[in-house]
């Protein structure tokens, strides 16, 4: 007897847990379905701004055309953990070589950071990065990098 | 989002449910089932197929991941399942009966069907905004796409930074896959409905495993109840994120419910080893849940032992579900030995016993109360887990039957390796916050069939019996 009681309690758990979460999951449906008809049919441009905020956008696109493909970057941030990552997603599949603070030093690495054309700089969510086009040195006994192709 | 790119997203995920659902028809436990109960496990093996010829052919035979390449991966199996669903065709001159469905199941599948609609929309409709989508599984696909191969030289270079970067490499091959064949361009996510459809694959087998332990009734309502938290279509490792967790939570339940509730077969055992493989290609914690599938295979096997004529087929079923998993093991430790681990917290490098076991219990008083507190966040599970506990409560005499405790251990292997991974990370309460909704994803089909079995006892137990006593003995013990 107990033991049916106690299932009938609980079955009625479960209606009150399904005539929340059904309305709810519902009302997140059409949510989108809202927020979806305002960007139907706009450029991506204009989708990835709405996203993420219109300067970042242009500063991203404007490394973009910048930085060819195939070469790499360096890549920091400021004070603001993890922002780096978003911004190497944003500028893929170029390949980035992370400044780290305080890093030990390694010959391999110095020769390929001093041989780099590029540095980007992540400041923070939502905010664009810093970007500036740097001198190239050739370090004392250090090849050509791979994406510089054979030396004529 | 425009017309394009729905229609290019949508078209994603025909490319792996298409050769899927051709290897499901050479399969016999997949071949039975009705199309809806088959499509899940079709999709997860569309992934793995596709994902899995490309990885091999890459990384053994240096081909190149181009459209020609991945073309012919879709092809082969698509082509295979065809042959041989047009052979049986014509042997057997008609498919059987389609058994019409009752309203209420129509309005649960409606229901399920538009709560579903939600992070489809969410997903093509803005671009990729998570963490681990943009740091790990994207940025690794979009250098195998870049290079052409998935021994990108980024990944082998440790000057280059790369988050993760001996991650299996299954999501992003199928992510290589999507955006090459679509020719997408550097924004276009063409892939972010290959996501939304984990979750779709996950749901489909959270109901056939719930229906073959309590019945349609119970399942149904079991899966209505598990597919409603908003965790699952909008946390970060739900449907609208770039995280492998639902593709995880599918191939290890979908595996479970092949390996622990199918007959032991030849083809079920490899089927279900297939799936586990494609856990371990999936993420890190999924060799270790193929090794807690084979265990709770294992014990299974061994009530066979002493039947003449059970053992011996017993033992090949056992046989063809470990292949696959070896297999996948060899492949990833193989590729995975050319590339430089950096940038990743390499749990079962630090690993030590010692710390393990102290850690595991001098830091009870912080992981206890960090996994309360997500387990039952209101905002991401609705109180979906008070409820498990609840139905679990009042139903616990399903637990009487050895395959519904085999698979509350096999749901409760993602929490045991959460813990470990507690109780030796060197950042432990963010660690929680960032991953415990996800352990309990990855153990949602045998947790979600546990709940089915014992609301079914609960269904059966309201209702008034002629003799007016509980129905107890009227329970199934089926093992």
């Amino acid at each position: 007897m107990q033991a049916r009681w106690l299932a009938r309690v609980v079955f009625v758990l479960v209606i009150a847990y399904l005539l929340i979460a059904i309305p709810m999951g519902l009302r997140n449906t059409f949510l989108r379905l809202r927020v979806a008809a305002k960007t139907a049919g706009a450029p991506l441009g204009e989708v990835r701004a709405h996203a993420f905020g219109r300067r970042y956008v242009a500063a991203i696109d404007e490394i973009r055309r910048a930085i060819p493909m195939d070469e790499p970057y360096l890549l920091s941030e400021l004070d603001e953990p993890g922002s780096l990552l978003w911004v190497r997603f944003d500028l893929l599949p170029r390949r980035a070589i992370v400044l780290r603070p305080g890093a030990a030093p390694d010959p391999d690495f110095d020769c390929w950071r001093d041989q780099v054309r590029w540095e980007v700089v992540a400041v923070g969510s939502g905010r664009p990065p810093l970007f500036r086009e740097r001198p190239v040195t050739v370090p004392p006994g250090c090849p050509p990098p791979p994406w510089r192709g054979p030396q004529r | 989002m425009t017309a394009a790119s729905v229609a290019a997203n949508l078209g994603g995920v025909a490319l792996f449910a298409l050769p899927g659902l051709s290897l499901a028809e050479l399969l016999a436990p997949l071949r039975r089932l009705s199309l809806t109960r088959r499509l899940g496990y079709a999709y997860l093996l569309g992934i793995l197929s596709v994902g899995g010829i490309l990885f091999v052919a890459s990384h053994l035979f240096g081909v190149p991941l181009c459209r020609p390449v991945i073309g012919f991966a879709i092809l082969v199996p698509t082509v295979l399942g065809l042959a041989a669903w047009i052979g049986r065709h014509r042997r057997s001159g008609s498919v059987g009966p389609v058994l019409p469905a009752r309203q209420w199941q129509l309005l649960a599948a409606l229901a399920i069907g538009a709560v579903l609609l939600g992070p489809l929309t969410s997903a093509l409709a803005a671009p990729l905004a998570d963490w681990d989508g943009r740091m790990t599984w994207s940025p690794l696909a979009a250098t195998m796409r870049h290079e052409g191969t998935v021994d990108a030289s980024v990944l082998r270079d440790a000057r280059w930074y790369v988050v993760h970067p001996r991650y299996p490499p299954l999501l992003p091959l199928a992510q290589v896959a999507v955006q090459e064949m679509f020719g997408a361009g550097e924004d276009e996510q063409d892939y972010r409905a290959v996501y939304v459809a984990f979750l779709v694959a996950l749901v489909l087998i959270v109901h056939d495993g719930a229906r073959r332990g309590a019945g349609l009734r119970a399942a149904t309502l079991a899966t209505l109840c598990a597919a409603l938290p908003p965790f699952l279509s909008y946390g970060g490792g739900g449907a609208t994120s770039g995280y492998s967790d639902l593709a995880l939570a599918g191939f290890y339940g979908a595996a479970l419910v092949l390996l622990l509730l199918e007959k032991p077969r030849l083809a079920s055992g490899f089927a279900a080893g297939c799936l586990l493989a494609g856990a371990v290609l999936t993420k890190n914690e999924g060799v270790l849940l193929a090794l807690a599938a084979l265990l709770l295979a294992a014990e299974r096997l061994l009530r066979r032992r002493r039947n003449p004529v059970a053992a011996p087929r017993a033992l090949a079923w056992f046989g063809a579900a470990a292949a696959p998993v070896l297999a996948a093991v060899a492949l990833l430790a193989s590729w995975r030995s050319a590339i430089p681990n950096r940038d990743d917290e390499d749990y079962f490098a630090v690993l030590r016993l010692s710390d393990l076991v102290k850690g595991a219990f001098t830091r009870l008083p912080v992981i206890v109360p960090g996994v309360l507190r997500w387990t039952f966040r209101g905002a991401d599970w609705l109180g979906f887990w008070w409820l498990f506990l609840a139905v679990l409560l009042a139903g616990a005499y399903a637990l009487r039957r050895p395959r519904v405790r085999r698979l509350l251990l096999a749901g409760l292997t993602p929490a045991a390796i959460a813990w470990a991974a507690y109780a030796v990370s060197t950042r432990l309460p963010d660690l929680i916050g960032e991953t415990w909704n996800r352990f309990l994803v990855q153990g949602l089909v045998p947790l979600a069939f546990v709940f089915a079995c014992a609301l079914g006892r609960v269904m059966r137990l309201r209702q008034p019996t002629p003799g007016g006593s509980d129905d107890s003995g009227s329970a199934q013990r089926s093992s």
